[in-house]
């Protein structure tokens, strides 16, 4: 237990069954549950719709127990994410916080790199125009290569990489602006 | 009983009454790769109480592999090229630790005959067959040439293609949708399938682009593109002299011309056609007085008929489906034959292979969403224990993956009495493990080995990629229960990073790696 001031805030009398809500995003989706938690019991949904199990932590595993099964489940938490790990399944959630959506379609097609890897050619010039399906810029990553193309018809309007570089996750490679 | 097998035994007999078997030549390997292999070979060496060297990129720094050997070198920067691949560097780390042999793995260095031949110039023993055997086997040119020879059935194609042009001729000759192949290459790297002629400029150049920056070279051969066919290959323990099939492995299933699950014997294979095809194998060891371990790979047809399509001359990523069924340990038996045994004195017994074996391929890529390759940090790792299963990993805890290498993280093996047995206990293994922080395929995986068509053993080198693979939909109800524990636990509410790294091995050490 932690000492009696907490920097974190703490909702008063843990103890008590109080109602909650996992407010998180999995593959870009909101994922809003419901639950009430006393203890180890964890109640999931409002309602009619709920499930109930007992949640406890054995090292960094949480046997999660729910009538007669037992379910053990790992969670971790990385930088930006939430992991779990169920049955061999893995699940990547992200905390939801507003604003998280207000990312809008804009006009233009950004190419972001897919992976982290190099740049192993660019096909995209300034100014050219492109086809759908065209490959733009072609990435090298655990010793494959992968082809970017273009979304839809249109003109690049920005080259933001060029052969050779390394390139992370999500960075931004190539503009392109729609034909109208 | 195969030819080849009845030949093993009476070659076993032989070496019972020879008392005196020759001296290892080299008192210590160094091991020139790196991940679960390189992993797998140091434990081999530890067993056979040789001391092993590891060597590292500056990328694999504290690496499991690095603490798997006896000692460890650094080799270079990350590129492989600069580092595994590099020949003078792997060299001069032998020199430097005094490593009289060296064991090249798989993939890298290992089928390339230039460096098995400067390691012979250098008086260092190279852990796998002579430069001249690879030579007539592992360049797939020479190998179809070899085979052609010896009459065994080639699948259709051109042993070189020199341009895109050539190549549209050639393919125009056999009939699309035809293959192209880096002539030195393997693993799936510098292959591309090619449907028709417009396409065939730019494959041409990534096969050429993907072969010079995976093996050094860029030679590319064409083959007509079969299916529906079943890839079966067979192991070979060769001394020199003579080759010994030890059996067949099915590896079917496969995506981007990777295999993803392996398994023996092959439920498709019939005695007759598996007597076949272990012949082949063995008079291809033999016509190239081959000595190590050697893999020679078929297409069969849905008739059982089956064609030639290649031979790795090294130790195949999936060897242990071949170990688990027939008790003997590969990477000692290449050992003993590079020091100069026989067949009969480089493995304990005859083996007659029992039970059924399948291995499953852990990578990390988004198998749902087109095998895009993975990176990040591994913020939590467990592995599932059972008796019949076998994990060969070359990952840990805390461990950040690099781009720069094969996606490969781990092997899952599994060995049961019979196919189901054995599958049921692969997807319980599968589904006990826990490995956070990377997406892998381990859930996709699972859905191959549940799914219809590998129970009822229907599986063909295109089975993996005709088909569109799902996510789980939803999150199952426990999962949801266990993460509303977690996350109002008071510990976890202000994102704390050490809750997962405390229990990192890496953390206990005081420095990374040793060299």
């Amino acid at each position: 237990m932690g000492p009696l001031v907490s920097a974190a805030p703490q909702p008063s009398g843990r103890e008590t069954q109080m109602s909650r809500r996992l407010a998180l995003r999995r593959g870009g989706t909101p994922l809003a549950v419901p639950y009430e938690r006393k203890r180890d019991r964890i109640v999931l949904g409002q309602g009619d719709r709920r499930f109930e199990a007992e949640v406890k932590r054995e090292g960094f595993w949480f046997m999660v127990r729910s009538g007669e099964s037992t379910t053990r489940c790992a969670i971790a938490r990385g930088r930006r994410q939430l992991w779990l790990s169920c049955e061999g399944r893995t699940y990547v959630f992200e905390e939801d916080h507003p604003g998280a959506d207000a990312k809008a379609a804009g006009s233009t097609d950004e190419l972001r790199a897919p992976m982290t890897g190099r740049v192993v050619q660019v096909a995209a010039e300034k100014g050219a125009s492109v086809r759908e399906g065209d490959v733009l810029v072609t990435i090298e990553a655990m010793k494959m290569e992968f082809r970017l193309t273009a979304p839809e018809d249109g003109v690049v309007s920005e080259v933001r990489c060029a052969p050779g570089a390394r390139v992370e996750l999500g960075d931004l490679l190539v503009v392109l602006e729609p034909r109208k | 009983m195969s030819p080849a097998r009845a030949d093993y035994a009476a070659h076993q007999d032989a070496a019972r009454t020879d008392p005196v078997a020759p001296a290892i030549p080299f008192q210590k390997v160094l091991v020139a790769n790196r991940g679960e292999i390189a992993v797998r070979v140091c434990r081999t060496l530890r067993q056979m109480g040789i001391p092993s060297v590891a060597v590292y990129s500056e990328a694999d720094r504290g690496a499991p592999h690095v603490r798997a050997g006896d000692e460890s070198v650094a080799i270079g920067p990350a590129p492989a090229a600069q580092s595994y691949l590099d020949p003078s560097a792997i060299l001069d780390a032998a020199r430097r630790t005094g490593a009289g042999a060296i064991h090249p793995g798989y993939g890298f260095l290992s089928e390339n005959a230039a460096f098995a031949a400067t390691c012979r110039d250098a008086g260092v023993v190279f852990i796998g067959p002579s430069p001249e055997s690879m030579a007539r086997l592992g360049d797939k040119t020479a190998a179809r040439r070899t085979a052609a020879s010896l009459g065994i059935p080639l699948v259709p194609g051109a042993e070189e293609v020199a341009s895109a042009d050539r190549a549209v001729a050639e393919a125009e000759r056999v009939g699309f949708p035809v293959m192209l192949k880096a002539s030195g290459g393997g693993g799936g790297r510098g292959m591309r399938v090619v449907s028709s002629a417009s396409e065939m400029k730019s494959a041409f150049e990534a096969a050429r682009r993907e072969a010079k920056s995976a093996f050094g070279g860029d030679r590319l051969l064409l083959e007509k593109y079969v299916h529906p066919a079943r890839h079966v290959e067979v192991q070979i323990l060769a001394d020199g002299r003579r080759a010994q099939a030890l059996g067949e492995r099915e590896c079917s299933l496969q995506r981007r011309h990777q295999k993803l699950i392996e398994e023996s014997p092959s439920a498709a294979v019939a005695s007759k056609t598996r007597a076949a095809m272990e012949d082949a194998a063995v008079r291809l060891a033999e016509a190239a007085e081959y000595a190590g371990v050697m893999t020679a790979e078929f297409l069969m047809g849905e008739d059982g008929s089956f064609h030639f399509l290649e031979v790795n001359t090294r130790l195949q990523v999936e060897h242990p489906v071949t170990e688990m069924r027939s008790g003997l340990d590969l990477v000692s038996a290449q050992i003993l034959i590079a020091a100069g045994r026989s067949l009969g004195s480089a493995t304990p017994a005859p083996p007659e292979p029992r039970g059924h074996a399948i291995e499953a391929r852990l990578c990390a890529e988004d198998a749902y969403h087109g095998f895009l390759p993975q990176t990040g940090t591994i913020l939590m790792l467990a592995w599932h224990e059972e008796d019949g299963v076998r994990i060969d990993s070359g990952i840990a805890q805390g461990q950040t993956l690099s781009p720069d290498y094969d996606s490969l993280l781990a092997k899952v093996v599994a060995h049961g009495k019979d196919r189901e047995e054995a599958r049921t206990k692969l997807v319980r293994a599968l589904r006990g493990t826990a490995l956070l922080g990377v997406v892998t395929n381990q859930s996709f995986l699972i859905d191959l080995l549940e799914d219809a068509s590998f129970r009822r053993a229907e599986t063909f080198t295109h089975t993996v990629e005709s088909r569109e693979w799902l996510p789980p939909a939803t999150v199952p109800e426990p999962a949801l229960a266990a993460l509303a524990a977690y996350v109002s636990e008071p510990r976890s509410a202000g994102g704390a990073e050490e809750d997962t790294d405390r229990y990192s091995p890496w953390q206990r050490l005081g420095a990374w790696g040793r060299s």
